[in-house]
C-alpha cells in the first residue's frame, strides 16, 4: 500500500499510509477504535474507494473504478468481517460454497474443495449441514474463515474476527486460527485492538493512531525501541494479572 | 422461479379467457343497485332477449351497479347501452339543471350528449307523504292540502335526506299549511316506517313505489300543489344504440305506460317481501311461464360463478402486486429520491376511496372486470412495496458488506442474499395484499365486475340479511383459506435458517 488516504467528508481517517505485507506473513493492524484500521482493511479489500494512493497485489494495482476488475480483485482476496458475517438463511456448507456456485464451479470441484477444507479446519461434514444459529460461536468463526479461503485467495483479510467471542472460546479459536494459518501458508492481514491476540496470531505488527502509521515491526522492536511514546502506552495498556 | 412462471401461465390459461366473451354483437343493460332498479333492468333485459336471439345479439346484464355517477360514465363510454332512470335524476345528476322538468326539455338537453329517453314507463317514483289508512279515514286525508285538517300534536317524522333537500321538507313547509309542533327529522327511512307501523308516528315521507306502502296499507297523499319534482321512470339509452338497433328499441318502447305505480309497488314487494328472485319477478311481469325461484336459490346457483369471478379478481391482482410490487420495493430501496416517490404514490393511492378510484378508472378501462382489476392492483401494491422496502432496508449491513466482499455482483447479491433475507417481510406483505384484496374485491360489484360483492349488493339493496351473508360468508371463508395457504407457503418459501 502506498500513500493511501481516505476522508469521510472533511474528516481525514487515513493519511498517506504506506504498508508492505510480505507473502506468507501474518501481519496485524493494531490500534484503538477510530484509528482507521478497519477502514484501511476495507479499502484494501475493494469495499470502498480511497481518496488517493495505490494498492498493489503481486504487481497488480487495485482499479476500484472498474467493476469487473474489482470483482476479480475480491476473488483473489478472502475477507472475514466482524462476527464472521455468515448468511443466516444458508447452511454452513452453502455459505462456504456460495461464491463458487455463482462462478459456476462444477459440483464435483466444489465437493472436492469442501473435503480439503474440512480436513484443514477440522470441521465435521455433518456440522456443515447446520444453519449458523445452530453452530457455536467458535464454529461460526471457523466456517467464516473457511468461506474466505474457498477460492484459494492469495491473502486473507480479517476485521476483528473474534471480537464477539467470550474469553475462553476466544482463546480456543485463536489457537485453532493460528494452526489454520500455518497449514494454509497464506498471507494474512488481521485487524484487532487486542495486543495479546496480535502477538499470538501475527509475526509482524503495525500500530495505527489517528489515521497514521506509528510503527511497523516485531513485538520485540515495539518494546525495545518504540518510535513514539504512544507505542509503549498502547502495549502497556494491556494489564497482566501478575501486576494486581 | 420456473414454478412461478408456470403458475402464471396456468393462471391465464385457466382464467384469462373467461372475460373475453364471444365475438357476437352485444347489448349491455345496466341498472342501479336498489330493488326497483334491478327489477327494471331485468325487465328491459328479458324484453330485449326476446328479439335479440333472432338478431344474433347477445344481451349482457350489468345489473346492480353503484349509482348514477358510475352508470352515466358507463353509458357515455358505451360500455352500457341503456338503463332505467328517473327524469328528476336525469335533470339533477346528469344534466345538472334541476329546472328542466318536462319530458321534451330533458330530451332536448340529452341530445348533445348522444343520449335519448323513452316516454314514461307509467309511474312516477318521487317523494310522497304517507299516513296509515285508519288515520287517513279519521281526518279525511286524500291530498296534501288536507294536512291543514290535522290537529295539533300530530307526529311528523322525515328521513334525513328529505328534511334537507330543497324540494323536500323546506318546500313542503312553505307551500302547505299544517301543524308543525312535533317534527322528528333525520330518521333512517326504515326506522320511520317501523315507527309508523307501531303508531308512534303519523306522517312520514316515502318513495311512491315503496313496497311497504302496500304491505303496511299506507295511504299516499296526492301532491296537489306539485311541489315534489317528477321522477318519471324512463329508459335512458344511447342514440347510437337506438339508431343502429331500431327493432330492439321499438320493442323496448312497448314497455311505455305498462307499469303503473301500483304495479311497481307490487313488483318491489315480490322481491322485498316475498323474497322472489329478480328473474322470476320480471318473468311474471312479462307473463312468461317459468318456474318461480326464490332470491336465495337464485344466489346459491350463482355461488360457483361468483367464487370464480372473485378468485379471478383477487388472484390476478395479487400476481400483479407480486410482479410489480416487489421490483418497485427493490427500486425504492436502491434509489433515494425515486424510492420516496414510489412509496408516496403507493401510499396516496391507498387513501383514495374505492368508489372514487373506480369512477376515475371507468373512462380509461370501461366498466366491469378491467377497471375493477386495475383498482385492486393499485390497492394491493402498497403492502407489497412497503414490506419489500422495509425487509431489504432492515438487513444487517455487515451481511451486505460480506456479500460485496465475496465478489457477488448486484444481481447475485439481490437474488442470493437480499431477497432471501427479506423473504419473511415480503411474504407477509403479499399475504396482507391478498387478504385486503379479498375484502376490497367485493366493491368490484359496484361497477359490474361480479364476485361475492354482487351477492352482497343484492342483499343490501333488498335489505335482506341472508343474501348479504351469502356473499359475505364465502368472502370471509376465502380470506381464512388464503391465510392458511400463506402459512403453508411460508414453510416452503422462507429459508429454514430464518424460521
Amino acid at each position: 500500500m502506498q500513500s493511501v488516504s481516505k476522508s469521510f467528508g472533511n474528516k481525514p481517517v487515513l493519511e498517506s499510509i504506506n504498508l508492505t505485507v510480505l507473502t506468507g506473513q501474518s501481519h496485524v493492524l493494531l490500534g484503538s477504535s477510530g484509528s482507521g484500521k478497519s477502514t484501511l482493511l476495507k479499502i484494501a479489500m475493494g469495499l470502498m474507494p480511497s481518496n488517493g494512493g495505490t494498492i498493489t497485489l503481486d504487481e497488480e494495482h487495485l482499479n476500484y473504478a472498474n467493476v469487473d476488475a474489482r470483482t476479480k480483485w475480491k476473488h483473489r482476496l478472502g475477507y472475514v468481517p466482524q462476527d464472521g458475517g455468515l448468511f443466516p438463511h444458508l447452511t454452513a456448507e452453502q455459505n462456504v460454497s456460495l461464491v463458487a456456485q455463482t462462478l459456476r464451479w462444477p459440483d464435483m470441484e466444489i465437493r472436492k474443495r469442501l473435503f480439503e477444507l474440512f480436513e484443514i479446519f477440522s470441521l465435521k461434514p455433518e456440522l456443515m449441514a447446520r444453519y449458523p444459529h445452530e453452530l457455536s460461536g467458535g464454529q461460526r468463526q471457523r466456517v467464516a474463515v473457511m468461506r474466505a479461503v474457498f477460492l484459494d485467495p492469495k491473502v486473507i483479510l480479517l476485521d476483528e474476527p473474534l471480537g464477539a467471542l467470550d474469553p475462553i472460546v476466544r482463546a480456543d479459536v485463536q489457537s485453532k486460527l493460528r494452526e489454520i494459518f500455518e497449514r494454509l501458508q497464506k498471507t494474512v492481514l488481521l485487524v484487532t485492538h487486542d495486543i495479546a491476540e496480535a502477538v499470538f496470531l501475527g509475526n509482524m505488527l503495525t500500530l495505527l493512531k489517528d489515521g497514521r502509521v506509528l510503527q511497523t515491526g516485531r513485538i520485540a522492536e515495539f518494546v525495545s525501541s518504540p518510535r513514539d511514546p504512544y507505542v509503549t502506552q498502547f502495549i502497556n495498556a494491556q494489564r497482566s494479572w501478575e501486576h494486581l | 422461479m420456473i414454478h412461478f412462471t408456470l403458475l402464471v401461465i396456468v393462471w391465464f390459461l385457466f382464467f384469462g379467457s373467461a372475460h373475453e366473451g364471444l365475438a357476437t354483437e352485444r347489448v349491455t343493460v345496466g341498472s342501479k343497485s336498489f330493488t326497483e332498479g334491478v327489477i327494471l333492468g331485468e325487465i328491459l333485459s328479458q324484453t330485449l332477449e326476446d328479439v335479440a336471439i333472432n338478431a344474433k345479439i347477445e344481451v349482457n346484464r350489468r345489473l346492480g351497479m353503484g349509482g348514477t355517477g358510475i352508470l352515466y360514465q358507463a353509458l357515455s363510454s358505451g360500455e352500457v347501452q341503456l338503463y332505467a332512470e328517473y327524469t328528476g335524476t336525469i335533470s339533477e345528476a346528469i344534466l345538472k339543471n334541476p329546472k328542466l322538468r318536462s319530458h321534451d326539455e330533458i330530451l332536448a338537453a340529452l341530445k348533445p350528449l348522444g343520449l335519448t329517453i323513452s316516454n314514461s314507463l307509467g309511474f312516477d317514483n318521487s317523494y310522497a307523504l304517507a299516513v296509515r289508512r285508519k288515520f287517513a279515514d279519521r281526518f279525511k286525508l286524500k291530498k296534501m292540502s288536507d294536512l291543514q285538517n290535522l290537529p295539533k300534536g300530530t307526529r311528523f317524522g322525515f328521513s334525513h335526506e328529505f328534511s334537507i333537500r330543497e324540494d323536500g321538507y323546506p318546500a313542503l313547509k312553505s307551500t302547505y299549511t299544517f301543524p308543525i309542533e312535533h317534527v322528528l327529522v333525520a330518521m333512517e327511512h326504515s326506522l320511520a316506517l317501523e315507527a309508523m307501523s307501531k303508531e308512534e308516528l303519523d306522517v312520514t315521507d316515502v318513495y311512491s313505489t315503496d313496497a311497504k306502502i302496500k304491505s303496511m296499507d299506507l295511504v299516499v297523499l296526492d301532491d296537489d300543489r306539485a311541489i315534489f319534482p317528477k321522477y318519471e321512470a324512463v329508459i335512458l339509452a344511447r342514440i347510437e344504440f337506438v339508431s343502429s338497433h331500431p327493432i330492439l328499441w321499438k320493442r323496448l318502447l312497448e314497455l311505455e305506460n305498462r307499469i303503473d305505480v301500483d304495479k311497481m309497488r307490487e313488483l318491489n314487494a315480490m322481491v322485498d317481501e316475498d323474497r322472489l328472485s329478480f328473474v322470476s319477478v320480471a318473468n311474471s311481469f312479462l307473463n312468461k311461464k317459468a318456474e318461480r325461484t326464490s332470491r336465495i336459490s337464485a344466489e346459491t346457483s350463482k355461488l360457483a360463478r361468483r367464487t370464480l369471478e372473485h378468485l379471478q379478481l383477487v388472484g390476478t391482482a395479487l400476481l400483479f402486486s407480486i410482479f410489480i410490487g416487489i421490483p418497485l420495493g427493490i427500486v425504492a430501496c436502491e434509489k433515494q429520491i425515486l424510492g420516496r416517490g414510489i412509496l408516496l404514490i403507493s401510499g396516496v393511492v391507498q387513501t383514495i376511496p374505492s368508489l372514487a378510484l373506480l369512477c376515475f378508472l371507468i373512462p380509461l378501462f370501461g366498466i366491469g372486470f378491467t377497471s375493477a382489476l386495475v383498482a385492486l392492483c393499485l390497492y394491493g401494491l402498497l403492502p407489497v412495496v412497503m414490506n419489500t422496502f422495509t425487509g431489504l432496508r432492515t438487513i444487517d449491513p455487515i451481511l451486505l458488506e460480506t456479500a460485496d466482499a465475496l465478489g457477488l455482483n448486484r444481481w447475485q447479491a439481490l437474488m442470493r442474499v437480499r431477497i432471501p433475507l427479506a423473504s419473511r417481510s415480503i411474504l407477509s406483505g403479499v399475504k396482507t395484499s391478498a387478504i385486503v384484496g379479498i375484502g376490497t374485491a367485493t366493491l368490484a360489484a359496484l361497477i359490474g365486475a361480479g364476485g361475492y360483492g354482487a351477492t352482497i349488493l343484492s342483499g343490501l339493496a333488498t335489505n335482506d340479511l341472508s343474501t348479504i351473508l351469502m356473499g359475505a360468508a364465502p368472502a370471509g371463508a376465502l380470506a381464512v383459506a388464503v391465510y392458511g395457504l400463506f402459512e403453508f407457503a411460508e414453510r416452503l418459501l422462507i429459508p429454514k435458517g430464518l424460521r
